[in-house]
């Protein structure tokens, strides 16, 4: 077997060569799991904040869901960024939050988006028409993505769901919604505000109706915690801390979140 | 974002993952392959699992295993080491993924080689360490270099295992299957489009180099009485 | 010298073998099928008798009643296959060098010499001639220096012209190297003609035929 070794010599000290670059950077580094409707945000104030914090960001964008699980199997993720409660409250049950270090920071409104054609509803009965007379309507899958359990939330206290109930397309994450809805697959779609806002002004689609906050029994909280398992506790919460002020508010603002 | 990172990150983690993957999928082919190994078709079954499984129910198996809770996560920690969230993480998820295909290939590859020219090596002397180096694997050349092609494809396309162990980190375990998945994500088209370009000039590459290989491997030199000693020696 | 007498189950019979030579050629004759090409295999450590003992030169490397059971590798028995088995991918060199301990070319060489194939070194066998082939099998199988030549169906590809031609050739061999030899063959004519003594297998027993 000694021709093996070759090939396995050359594997490995590829891979040690790798791992060792990491002692050269030896500052202090955290580890922020985030939702990857975070990420154009997030990316764009990494640089301020690691500054701030005086230590490297690694960013892990992700599914809340698959988040949360990497967080339960002890994935060494020192800040964990949900876009929704459930997750956290999951971790929260389970100990693996640091306690205290809980906030909601943002939230998020629903919105309906359509071809821009189309007269935006006013009022409930004007929406309730448009829902109605649509042939399909886009959410995110309420199994998996927040959004999509937001959506159903909102359109069963408004009374609109059993319209809509047997002509819903589900999709596997917002973008997916987006696409059918710009393709022409489906009229209508139900994303959250943030994502609308990622619609280009060339597109033949745009947001045609926001739910009022009321509308959701659950509001959308994107909260943020530091984990229990983290090793740089002071770190991570200086990084919530400066999440929350200025001019990370800002930012977030800009990008469609409702800051709390 | 520099398109360039994803890219190298992908060609590193592919590279060392189809390598370990030869050396384990050719070992293992070798193993069961030969004699009558008890309990082979559970070794067998469970080598292929991956295959059957949704890769990120394999990821999500593998982030049990290496967790901090895990067994080897333990093990790891107590020797100092972690791996999830670690681009080792993503070598390992390709490791499992592309593992099946290259056992298969090599399997294949193996049984395929005249059981009497191994016999007839037996006769002369040869012990079964230098029979399966002279004989049977430069014979089974060609089948092996298939799973390769197919294993190291397997390892530059892998996701969901990968998103679920290594996570999707830029700069560090983010890879050209991530990235592709976040530029779409986020409406970055023009991003999006290029590491769709990026893959499937990489896919040709690698279906090229490797058919290239096999075709020359087959093929017989044909009269040619010049010394082999001149092409640097056959035996 | 061998000495064997051992029983291995069949599907359709079992083998009931009981064999002596020394020095000379024995020529094992039989219809297809009647377990000939076993008899070697077994003799050569290929296949597992169910009971019984294979001797080679005093050296017992055969039994199932002390548990012997010597590899190939250790038997000393040289082999030349029915369909000759060569390495494709080496040349007629490589074949033969491959035997050898230290992959040594001049002997390689000299073998080639000796079976008038020399010329042919630099070749695959699959742009060799029948007969260069089975002479290229021999000199692989000689080359090893073996206590007991074994030949299945040496002749058995070749054309008419090519086997008369081999025939004298194999003799003259056998006047050289003075070994043990069993020869198979299904060929009545080519028994007559190569064998000092001819064994007839039927039904899985050896008849001796009286000269």
């Amino acid at each position: 077997m000694k021709k093996a070794l070759i090939p396995l010599a050359l594997a490995l000290s590829l891979a040690l060569s790798a791992q060792a670059q990491a002692p050269a950077l030896a500052r202090p580094k955290i580890i922020v799991s985030a939702a990857a409707s975070l990420t154009d945000v997030l990316t764009a104030l990494k640089p301020e904040a690691e500054k701030r914090i005086g230590a490297e960001i690694l960013l892990n964008f992700g599914g809340s869901g698959a988040l949360r699980k990497q967080i339960e199997e002890g994935a060494p993720a020192d800040v964990f960024f949900s876009a929704a409660s459930e997750d956290m409250d999951k971790l929260e049950k389970a100990g693996l939050l640091e306690p205290g270090t809980r906030r909601n920071l943002l939230s998020n409104a629903i919105v309906l988006v359509g071809d821009k054609s189309v007269a935006a509803p006013k009022d409930a009965d004007a929406l309730r028409t448009i829902l109605e007379s649509a042939r399909l309507l886009a959410i995110g899958n309420p199994d998996s993505v927040p959004a999509g359990r937001y959506a159903v939330q909102a359109l069963k206290s408004l009374g609109l769901y059993p319209a809509v109930e047997k002509k819903l397309v589900l999709g596997g994450n917002v973008r997916e919604v987006l696409q059918y809805v710009e393709s022409g697959s489906a009229p209508l779609g139900v994303v959250f505000l943030t994502d609308a806002m990622t619609i280009k002004e060339s597109s033949p689609i745009a947001k045609l109706y926001q739910f009022p906050d009321g509308a959701l029994t659950t509001p959308v909280f994107y909260p943020i915690a530091v984990t229990a398992s983290s090793k740089a506790k002071d770190k991570a919460a200086a990084l919530v801390k400066f999440l929350s002020e200025s001019p990370a508010r800002e930012a977030f603002v800009k990008a469609g979140f409702v800051v709390r | 974002m520099s398109p360039l990172g994803p890219i190298l990150l992908s060609l590193r983690v592919a590279v060392v993952a189809t390598t370990v993957t030869l050396v384990v999928g050719l070992g293992l082919a070798r193993l069961l392959g030969s004699r009558a190994v008890p309990l082979k078709f559970l070794w067998e079954a469970l080598i292929l699992l991956p295959m059957v499984f949704p890769p990120t129910i394999t990821g999500y198996l593998l982030l049990i295993l290496f967790g901090r809770r895990g067994p080897l996560g333990k093990l790891l920690a107590s020797m100092g080491m972690q791996v999830v969230f670690t681009w080792a993480a993503a070598v390992i998820a390709s490791v499992v993924v592309s593992l099946p295909l290259m056992y298969q290939n090599c399997k294949a590859a193996l049984l395929g080689v005249d059981g009497r020219l191994e016999d007839a090596a037996r006769t002369l002397g040869l012990s079964e360490g230098r029979i399966f180096r002279r004989v049977t694997l430069p014979l089974s050349l060609p089948g092996i270099l298939a799973g390769v092609a197919l294993a190291f494809a397997r390892a530059l396309g892998e996701f969901g295992a990968t998103l679920m162990i290594a996570g999707n980190i830029p700069g560090r375990t983010q890879t050209v299957p991530l990235a592709l998945y976040s530029a779409v994500e986020g409406g970055r088209t023009a991003e999006a489009n290029l590491y769709l370009a990026v893959t499937t000039v990489l896919a040709f590459a690698v279906v090229a180099v490797v058919g290239l290989g096999e075709a020359r491997s087959r093929r017989p030199r044909r009269g040619r009485d010049r010394g082999d000693a001149a092409f640097g020696g056959r035996s | 010298m061998i000495r064997a007498r051992f029983t291995k189950a069949l599907p359709l019979f079992e083998l009931d073998v009981d064999l002596e030579v020394d020095g000379s050629t024995a020529i094992l004759w039989g219809e297809s099928g009647s377990g000939k090409t076993t008899i070697l295999e077994c003799v050569a450590g290929l296949a597992r008798p169910d009971e019984g003992e294979i001797r080679l030169d005093d050296r017992l490397v055969f039994s199932s009643s002390e548990g012997i059971d010597l590899p190939p590798q250790e038997r000393r028995v040289g082999y030349v296959f029915q369909d000759y088995a060569l390495f494709p991918h080496l040349s007629a060199e490589g074949n033969v060098a491959l035997a050898l301990q230290r992959r040594d070319r001049g002997r390689a060489r000299e073998y080639l010499e000796r079976f008038g194939i020399a010329h042919l070194a630099r070749r695959r066998p699959g742009l060799l001639s029948g007969g260069e082939r089975q002479r290229l099998a021999m000199a692989r199988a000689l080359a090893v220096e073996p206590r007991l030549l074994l030949l299945d169906e040496p002749f058995s590809a070749l054309d008419h012209a090519t086997r008369e031609e081999m025939y004298t050739e194999f003799l003259r061999l056998r006047e050289r190297i003075g070994m043990t030899v069993i020869l198979v063959t299904h060929n009545r004519a080519e028994a007559e003609a190569l064998g000092h003594r001819i064994l007839e297998l039927r039904e899985g027993k050896l008849a001796e035929e009286r000269p």
